[in-house]
C-alpha cells in the first residue's frame, strides 16, 4: 500500500487538474461571453429592434428576423409543447411498465442527441421541396421536432415524481382516470412540466441549422408563413458572412440580443428548478 | 367525558387481555401445510395451530347482545396478484355502524384484503378475484359493477395523508364536483359539515382558501377523510391510518373515528393492537392470507378462541 502522503498528493495533483479544466471551459464560455457583449454593445441600438434592413452602407435594423424568430418559436411551440406534454403524460401515465413507452423514451433520449441540422435537412425533404420553397411552416415544424423530445422527457419525470397514493386517493374517491390526470397530476406537476417547456424554447430560440433548410430567410419584412420567414439566428450568420463592416457589427448585436433573451429563459428555468424542491 | 370513561375501559380491558383465558373443554390439533407463500417469507415447516373450542357460556352472553346488520358479507374470498394467492377463503361480515379491525403481522394481506372492498386492485393489471362480497345483494366484485359508484360508497384513507394540490376548500368540494353537486351554498354546507365531522373544522375555517399543502400531517389525514366523508360513503377503509401521526394527531382521529359510527361503518387496518382494542367492536385476526378468527373485540383481546389469537394479541409473534 502506498503511503499516506503519496495518496494525498495524487489527489492534489488530480484535483488541481479538474480544476483547470473547469476554469478552462468556464474561462472560454466568459471569453464567448465577453467577445460577444464588447462587440455587441458598441453597435446596440433602438433602431436594430425597430427599423427594416438597409443597404450595406449602414443604418436600419432587424425587426423583421426578431418577430419572424418570435412567430416561428411561436407556432413551434404551440404544436410541440401540446405534442410533447401528451407523450409525456402516455408515457408516464398509460404506458408505466409498457416494453413500447419504455423504447419510446430511449428513442426520446436518442433524438434529444440528434444534431439539429438532421432536423433540418429532413424537414427539408419532407416540407420544403415538396411544397416548391423555403417556407415558415417548415421552419417551425423543424423546431418544434427539436423541442418534442425535450418536453416530453421532462414532462414524464416530472409526472413520474407525483407520487402514486395521490392517484389512488383521488381514484378512490370515484374519479376517473383522466380526471385525475388533468385535476391532480397534471396540477401537481405544472410548474415542473412549465420549467420544462421553458427550457426547450430557450433550446429552439437559439436554433439555426434547422431554419437554413427550412424557413430561410428574408430581407423584407415577411410574417406570412407560406413565405421564407427572416429570422434572427439565420440572419446574424448571413451578416456575419458578409464583407460588409455596417452588417457585421449588426450581426454582433443581434447575437447579443438572442444570447441575452437565451440566456435569461435558461435562468429563469434553471431557478424555477431549485424553487420548486 | 365519556371519551374519558372509554378509555380507561379499554385499559382495563387490556390488562384483563394478558390473563390467559379460561382452558377449553377441547383441544382440537389442526395441521396445516401452508405452501411458500413469498420468496422473503418462506416457510419451511408445516404449521401447527391449536384450536381451542370457547367455553359455551360466553358464547351465550355474545348472543344475547342485539348485533347491528350486515352491512357487507365476505363469502369465500380469494384474491390472486398473477399467480401469486394472497388471500385464501376469507369469510368475514362487517356490521353496520361500527367499527372492524383486521389485524396480523406484517404481510398477511390486510391491505390486500381492504382493497378489494373498492376494487383498487383493478387499476393494476393481472390480478383476479374469486368468491364474493355482498353488499345490499349484490356481489360487488363482479365484473360489471360500476367502479366509479362504488369507489363513492366506499371511501379510502391511506397511510400517509394525500392532500390534493389545492385548496383545503377544494379538496373536500373535489369529491361533490364529481358527483355533479355545484350548487355553491349547498357544496359550503357540505364542505363545512364534513371538515366538522372530521374534527377539522376549527383549525382550517380561517384559512379555506389556502393550500392543502400547508396543513400539518394530522390535519392533513383529517383533511383526507373530510374529503371522503363530503361524497357521504356508507363506508370508510383506514389502511394503518395513523400509523405515519404523532400521538396526538392519532388521538384525535381515533376519537372522531368513534364519533363517526352513527354515520358510517369503518374498516380499520392497524398493527397497532392498542388501537384496534380502543376503538373498534369487531376485529379480525388475519395470518398468511387466511382469516384465524373474527368476534367481538373483547372476545379476541380476552378470551380469544385460537390458540394463535390467543399468542397474537399477548404480542408473542407478528
Ligand atoms: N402489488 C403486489 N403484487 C404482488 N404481491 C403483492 C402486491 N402487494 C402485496 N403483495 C403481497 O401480498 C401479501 C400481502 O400483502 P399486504 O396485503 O400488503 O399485507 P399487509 O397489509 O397485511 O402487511 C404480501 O405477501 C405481499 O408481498
Ligand atoms: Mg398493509
Amino acid at each position: 500500500m502506498r503511503s499516506h502522503r503519496g495518496r494525498v498528493w495524487t489527489s492534489r495533483v488530480a484535483l488541481t487538474l479538474a480544476t483547470l479544466c473547469a476554469l478552462f471551459g468556464l474561462g472560454l464560455l466568459f471569453l464567448i461571453l465577453y467577445d460577444i457583449a464588447s462587440h455587441g454593445f458598441k453597435s446596440l441600438s433602438l433602431s436594430l429592434l425597430t427599423e427594416d434592413p438597409a443597404g450595406p452602407m449602414g443604418g436600419g435594423g432587424l425587426k423583421g428576423a426578431f418577430l419572424g424568430q418570435g412567430l416561428l418559436t411561436l407556432v413551434a411551440t404551440l404544436v410541440g409543447a401540446p405534442l410533447g406534454i401528451l407523450a409525456g403524460t402516455y408515457l408516464a401515465e398509460y404506458g408505466r411498465d409498457k416494453r413500447f413507452a419504455k423504447m419510446v423514451l430511449n428513442l426520446c433520449d436518442l433524438a434529444m442527441s440528434l444534431p439539429s441540422i438532421v432536423v433540418g435537412i429532413f424537414v427539408y425533404s419532407i416540407l420544403v421541396k415538396p411544397m416548391g420553397g423555403f417556407n415558415g411552416w417548415a421552419g417551425a415544424a423543424a423546431l418544434a421536432i427539436i423541442m418534442i423530445p425535450l418536453v416530453t422527457r421532462t414532462t414524464e419525470s416530472m409526472l413520474a415524481m407525483v407520487p402514486w397514493t395521490l392517484r389512488e386517493a383521488a381514484l378512490a374517491l370515484g374519479s376517473p382516470y383522466y380526471k385525475v390526470i388533468i385535476q391532480i397530476v397534471y396540477r401537481k406537476a405544472a410548474s415542473g412540466i412549465l420549467t420544462g417547456v421553458l427550457l426547450a424554447i430557450a433550446r429552439i430560440a437559439g436554433e439555426t441549422a434547422p431554419l437554413m433548410f427550412t424557413s430561410f430567410n428574408n430581407n423584407y419584412f415577411e410574417l406570412n408563413m407560406n413565405r421564407p420567414v427572416p429570422s434572427i439566428t439565420v440572419s446574424v450568420y448571413q451578416y456575419a458572412g458578409s464583407p460588409y463592416e455596417a452588417w457585421i457589427s449588426q450581426a454582433w448585436a443581434a447575437a447579443l440580443v438572442v444570447t441575452g433573451v437565451v440566456l435569461f429563459l435558461s435562468v429563469l428555468g434553471r431557478l424555477a428548478v431549485k424553487w420548486r424542491s | 367525558m365519556d371519551k374519558l370513561a372509554r378509555v380507561s375501559e379499554v385499559s382495563q380491558t387490556e390488562v384483563k387481555s394478558e390473563i390467559n383465558p379460561p382452558l377449553g373443554q377441547g383441544l382440537v390439533k389442526v395441521t396445516e401445510t401452508i405452501a411458500k407463500t413469498t420468496a422473503s417469507e418462506p416457510l419451511e415447516t408445516p404449521v401447527t395451530v391449536e384450536v381451542k373450542e370457547s367455553p359455551k357460556p360466553e358464547k351465550a352472553a355474545l348472543e344475547a347482545k342485539p348485533q347491528p346488520p350486515k352491512l357487507l358479507t365476505i363469502e369465500k374470498l380469494n384474491f390472486y396478484f398473477g399467480d401469486h394467492k394472497v388471500l385464501k377463503d376469507v369469510d368475514l361480515p362487517i356490521l353496520e355502524n361500527s367499527i372492524t379491525s383486521l389485524i396480523g403481522p406484517s404481510g398477511c394481506g390486510k391491505t390486500t384484503l381492504l382493497r378489494c372492498f373498492n376494487r383498487m386492485h383493478d387499476l393494476y393489471p393481472n390480478n383476479h378475484y374469486e368468491g364474493k362480497i355482498v353488499m345490499d345483494g349484490r356481489n360487488i366484485l363482479d365484473k360489471g359493477e360500476d367502479l366509479i359508484w362504488l369507489r363513492s360508497r366506499l371511501g379510502m384513507v391511506f397511510q400517509k395523508p394525500t392532500p390534493f394540490p389545492m385548496s383545503v376548500y377544494d379538496n373536500i368540494a373535489y369529491g361533490l364536483k364529481l358527483k355533479k353537486i355545484t350548487n355553491k351554498p349547498l357544496v359550503r354546507e357540505l364542505v363545512e359539515k364534513s371538515l366538522k365531522q372530521a374534527n377539522l373544522w376549527e383549525e382550517v375555517k380561517d384559512r379555506l382558501k389556502e393550500s392543502a399543502l400547508g396543513l400539518s400531517g394530522g390535519q392533513q389525514q383529517r383533511l383526507s377523510i373530510a374529503r371522503s366523508l363530503a361524497v357521504s360513503p356508507a363506508v370508510l377503509l383506514f389502511d394503518e391510518a395513523t400509523s405515519a401521526l404523532d400521538p396526538i394527531s392519532s388521538a384525535k382521529i381515533e376519537e372522531m373515528m368513534v364519533e363517526l359510527k352513527k354515520e358510517v361503518t369503518m374498516v380499520v387496518v392497524t398493527h397497532n393492537m392498542q388501537q384496534a382494542a380502543r376503538i373498534s367492536d369487531y376485529t379480525a385476526l388475519m395470518w398468511l392470507g387466511s382469516l384465524v378468527e373474527y368476534g367481538a373485540t373483547t372476545d379476541i383481546f380476552t378470551r380469544p378462541k385460537m390458540k394463535m389469537t390467543e399468542q397474537y394479541v399477548a404480542g408473542n409473534f407478528g
